[in-house]
């Protein structure tokens, strides 16, 4: 029996929830919906892959992150000589007491907040160092497991042009990030904004909104967020439906997502409800958060590409595809008009 | 759970919700058997408005085929039924209510404040109401409409000749009282059985053939009661004659050829009466003494009316009389006879000759022969290419080796693909 949240404990979080958000708009200016995705990606226990062209914030974002969250943060740029033990640590020969031993030097994986730069830049090899400190949250050097602090979160970003001499991620690496998430470039108004109240150079002063243990009890509050079985049945007809003949949106898909896609999509659901302060995700929480979670793990085939449709555009042709609620409608009855 | 009020609320909104949805997935099922029903039963309807046949229950039976359209297309649509989860789902749905009444029907929360706003459905009417108005239209349309009855417009009106002969011959066997009227009434039985059918039918094979083998057999009757009757008449001619002078070679002939004429009247076809008989029975040439000679010319003059009777009434030499047109086509008596052809006239309105049968027109002469016609046939041997078929090929070999610049290579493309590379081509 899960004992929900109640209204107090979601009421509460709510409030520390959007001084965190309000934090963060003043760090990253005109990305609102990319930071309440960042900020439901964190309270969903995932790990964010952020795309964009260099420039748009992305450090900026997970730096400001940090200092809100009072959580220790680290950067890696990623680079095609980057090996395995640069990221997990090496083990050191010292002498402890006039013995000579290993010992183990943490990498920069250790931190609470991780900000993998480019991280289709590294070798795969490097990549795949990644795997089971996103997966397992821990690090095995010379067969012994070192478990990373908690909250572990890696925010990897990766450029969508000057893809020579990169390496793309796997599917399987690919499946471990809860999001991926697309930076869009600001229009005019943003522009000017940030012309106005920034310096180049200067980082904006962040001060800390919420401290590890509170965003930790935040986070645990999430999964006691109700999930109605409706909600569920959309989330898993959904997934179902990007399979190819599961759908007709599926047509141009070669490999549709996979179960890890459905829970992330009802963790992400339910940390939406609670940023949004209420005590139940909903149909709504589920087709806001479907095209970060399942964009990136669907694998299109040769037509669509031809057909130059992205990922994200057969995502948003399933969600009007598939009908939130299960029962249709009867033919004899129509959506009234407005 | 503060405000029951507000639950009590959405639970009704939610039931009007469910029971809007079933009505309507009952109707989508309904519908198509309700056309079903209404097509069969206006057919049926229009079919016995034409025969002025219109049975007592065919209404009741109309209900009953409703009704049970009904009960179909309620448990063909039960699955499809919402519940109240579902109910509270539609609301959540199109009011933007975040699934607050599923979480609060689970227990989770309160149930929002009151709010108005549908379910976000309406009724399509062209799916709901006009397939009805439809049903409605084509039944009263079939019981108003006027249909004409159907009518027989070629029914001859004139009965066979054969059966016209045969009863002019049973009127006059009656008339005569010569012969059996047990036998008599039998034959006129089975006449009465034939002009009894429809008159369409008369002048069917099986009718005609049956009215003229009754006609044969009374006119054989006929012709054996007249030889019969001229025999006894003769012998009694004789009798009247010779009178007592009779020796007993004279009286045994006369005796001979009375007896054979009795005889083949009472074993003849049509019988004879049964008082003549007695009567004829009753003359010994050896006694005939004892008659008068008044007695014996009045049993001779009534032996010479029958006579007079049956070859004056019946017209024996007369079966070819042939009412429209009968025997007088290219039929010509055979089996396939009837009215005959039709007459070639002029006429605003074409010939209705009662025929439901469709027959084809065969054409005999080569000359104007149709497209698709057998104009003759012709045996020969198979023209057999007697070199073995080797095609060089097999499974994941090159169709064609090639030489420099040929294309050796094909890639067919499905429609689809084909379409996706002229878009990107475009």
């Amino acid at each position: 029996m899960i004992d929900h949240a109640t209204e107090t404990d979601v009421a509460d979080a709510s409030v520390k929830l959007n001084k965190l958000r309000t934090t963060l708009n003043t760090v990253l200016f005109g990305q609102e919906t990319l930071i309440d995705q960042v900020i439901i990606g964190l309270l969903a226990r995932g790990h964010l892959l952020l795309e964009g062209l260099p420039g748009l914030g992305k450090t900026e974002l997970v730096k400001g992150l940090a200092r809100a969250l009072h959580l220790e943060s680290k950067r890696v740029q990623f680079t095609p000589d980057l090996l395995p033990g640069d990221i997990t640590g090496n083990p050191m020969l010292q002498e402890i007491e006039g013995r000579r031993q290993f010992v183990f030097q943490p990498g920069p994986l250790f931190a609470n907040l991780v900000l993998a730069d480019e991280i289709n830049r590294a070798s795969p090899k490097t990549q795949s160092a990644l795997l089971e400190a996103m997966q397992e949250r821990r690090v095995t050097v010379m067969g012994e497991a070192h478990p990373l602090p908690d909250p572990f979160f890696v925010l990897a970003t990766q450029n969508p042009i000057e893809l020579e001499g990169t390496y793309p991620l796997p599917e399987a690496q690919l499946d471990r990030f809860l999001f991926k998430l697309s930076v869009r470039r600001n229009d005019v108004a943003v522009l000017e904004k940030i012309v106005m109240n920034r310096e180049i150079g200067v980082e904006p002063v962040v001060n800390p909104v919420l401290d590890r243990e509170e965003f930790l009890a935040i986070a645990s509050l999430t999964l006691r967020i109700f999930l109605p079985g409706v909600v569920a049945n959309y989330i898993a007809r959904l997934v179902d439906g990007t399979h190819p003949g599961a759908s007709a949106a599926a047509g141009g898909i070669k490999f549709g997502a996979s179960p890890r896609a459905a829970l992330g999509m009802a963790a992400a659901a339910r940390a939406r409800a609670l940023l949004d302060g209420r005590l139940n995700a909903s149909f709504e929480d589920v087709q806001a958060i479907a095209v970060p979670v399942l964009q990136h793990r669907i694998v299109l085939d040769y037509t669509a590409r031809i057909d130059g449709r992205s990922a994200e555009d057969v995502v948003r042709a399933i969600l009007a595809e598939v009908p939130a609620q299960d029962r249709p409608i009867p033919p004899t009855l129509q959506a009234a008009k407005a | 759970m503060n405000d029951t009020g507000a639950e009590t609320f959405w639970r009704q909104r939610a039931k009007a919700v469910v029971l809007r949805n079933n009505a309507g997935w009952w109707l989508a099922s309904f519908l198509p058997a309700l056309v079903l029903v209404s097509v069969i039963f206006a057919c049926a309807l229009l079919i016995f408005r034409q025969i002025e046949m219109v049975p007592a229950g065919f209404w009741p039976g109309f209900a009953a085929g409703v009704i049970l359209a009904a009960v179909f297309a309620w448990a063909r649509a039960k699955n499809q039924f919402f519940t109240l989860r579902d109910g509270f789902t539609r609301l959540d749905i199109s009011l933007g209510l975040h699934n607050r009444l599923t979480a609060a029907a689970a227990g989770i929360g309160e149930f929002p404040e009151k709010r108005e706003g549908g379910d976000g459905l309406s009724w399509r009417c062209t799916r709901a109401i006009l397939p009805i108005a439809g049903c409605v239209a084509l039944i009263t349309a079939a019981a108003w409409i006027p249909v004409s009855e159907r009518t027989v417009s070629a029914a001859p009106t004139a009965m066979p000749a054969a059966w016209a002969q045969t009863e002019e011959w049973l009127e006059t066997l009656e008339e005569s009282a010569l012969a059996d009227p047990e036998t008599v009434e039998e034959l006129r039985e089975k006449l009465e059985a034939l002009t009894e059918q429809p008159a369409e039918s008369w002048y069917s094979h099986s009718s005609l053939e049956a009215g003229d083998n009754l006609r044969d057999q009374t006119e054989a009757g006929i012709e054996a009661m007249q030889r019969n009757l001229e025999t006894i008449s003769t012998a009694l001619e004789a009798m009247q004659q010779i009178g007592e002078g009779a020796t007993p070679g004279d009286l045994e002939v006369m005796q001979a050829a009375l007896d054979r004429g009795i005889e083949g009247l009472e074993s003849g076809a049509l019988g004879a009466d049964r008082d003549l008989l007695a009567n004829l029975k009753g003359i010994d040439p050896s006694t005939m003494r004892s008659l008068t000679p008044g007695q014996l010319r009045a049993m001779r003059e009534r032996m010479e009316q029958g006579m007079q009777t049956l070859s004056e009434g019946p017209d024996l030499a007369g079966t070819d009389a042939s009412p429209e047109g009968e025997s007088s086509g290219s039929s010509g008596g055979q089996v396939d006879r009837g009215p005959g052809t039709s007459p070639l006239t002029l006429s605003a309105s074409e010939t209705d000759l009662n025929s439901e049968t469709t027959e084809a027109v065969r054409s005999n002469s080569l000359d104007r022969a149709l497209p698709g016609e057998v104009v003759g046939t012709v045996q020969s041997d198979h023209d057999v290419d007697s070199v073995e078929f080797n095609p060089g090929l097999s499974g994941g070999s090159a169709q064609a080796a090639g030489t420099g610049g040929d294309t050796v290579w094909r890639n067919d493309f499905t429609p689809e693909e084909q379409g996706i590379l002229k878009r990107f081509f475009k």
